[in-house]
């Protein structure tokens, strides 16, 4: 199925959880915020929560910035 | 110890320089420039991971204790800079946040307006708020009713390394807002960061011009050393400027007489 990831549409399984698509993408999964369709979705819930098609998620961690 | 210290949101704080941490050629220099110049408070920015890389986190380079101070840079609204400063919160690293509003890409003023909207909104929901603005007097007075931490005039253009070119208007501020004045962007010097702390700035931000120079954490204590000269000269009730010469030895007993 197709998501949208950080602006990018991406091919992923069904059924994929939202903490499974962080590990595919990042090694410091503790430095990362998720939103999913424009909601924050807390750590804890990433495992249950489980994308549906179309769905729109954004990764954001820190960088250097003034 | 240091009695005189930075005090924001009933916190405190034992350096009057604060860091920002972009731009920096390695995080090695980052590293090294934070701790060169004791800052206890250093600015971040939220972006998108690169799903092409595992790059390394930017907060492994940040020694602990250190407060984080996220701006809501690439915010063009207050609605924007809102939902950049609860996912910094989100991530679990503290509630402190500068307001960042920018619309213009050639000069990077604040969006004043946009700026007291997103500080409203985020102090209620019980955020550290530190705008950055333009300085003028009307706004700062909002943004203390808004409820902000602190307000964070600009010296001149982001980057910019022009120094203190609003230097009156930002005096205004310090003679007139109760909050602590950061001056923040454009200070390219360790003397211009002492002439703000002078004029009677609470502390002074800086990241371009450490960031760049050719010894980063060598800048960074210049800047922090300038910054405690400029507090302690602020402090000693600087004398007036005079027009004219006055003898500095005494005008009598001279062997000509």
């Amino acid at each position: 199925m197709q998501i949208t990831l950080n602006g990018q549409p991406k091919d992923i399984p069904n059924n994929t959880s939202l903490a499974a698509l962080v590990d595919q993408y990042t090694k410091e999964p503790t430095r990362v915020v998720a939103e999913l369709d424009s909601a924050i979705v807390t750590r804890d819930a990433w495992s249950r929560t489980i994308l549906k098609p179309g769905c729109t998620v954004e990764l954001v961690t820190f960088v250097g910035g003034g | 110890m240091n009695t005189d210290q930075l005090e924001i949101a009933g916190q405190k704080f034992s350096s009057r320089f604060l860091l920002g941490t972009g731009k920096f050629r390695n995080k090695g220099d980052l590293k090294a420039s934070i701790i060169a110049c004791g800052a206890r408070i250093v600015t971040v920015a939220l972006r998108r991971i690169d799903l092409e890389r595992h790059d390394e986190n930017i907060l492994e380079y940040i020694p602990e204790g250190v407060t984080l101070l996220t701006n809501t840079s690439g915010a063009r609204t207050a609605v924007e800079a809102v939902r950049i400063a609860r996912l910094a919160k989100a991530a679990g690293h503290g509630n402190w946040v500068k307001i960042e509003v920018i619309n213009d890409s050639k000069y990077l003023l604040p969006d004043n307006e946009e700026t007291v909207k997103a500080t409203e909104i985020l102090s209620a929901e019980g955020f550290i708020v530190l705008p950055y603005v333009s300085p003028d007097l009307y706004i700062a007075r909002r943004l203390v009713k808004a409820g902000a931490a602190a307000v964070m005039p600009l010296g001149s253009f982001i980057g910019s390394n022009m120094g203190l070119r609003t230097r009156e208007f930002i005096k205004v501020l310090i003679d007139e807002i109760t909050l602590p004045v950061i001056v923040d962007a454009g200070i390219g010097a360790p003397s211009q960061a002492c002439e703000a702390m002078e004029l009677g700035a609470a502390a002074v931000l800086v990241n371009t011009a450490v960031a760049i120079a050719d010894n980063p954490p060598m800048l960074a204590k210049a800047f922090s050393q300038a910054v405690e000269a400029g507090r302690a000269g602020f402090l000693s009730g600087l004398p007036a400027k005079r027009p004219q010469g006055e003898a500095s030895s005494p005008l009598t007993g001279f062997l000509f007489e």
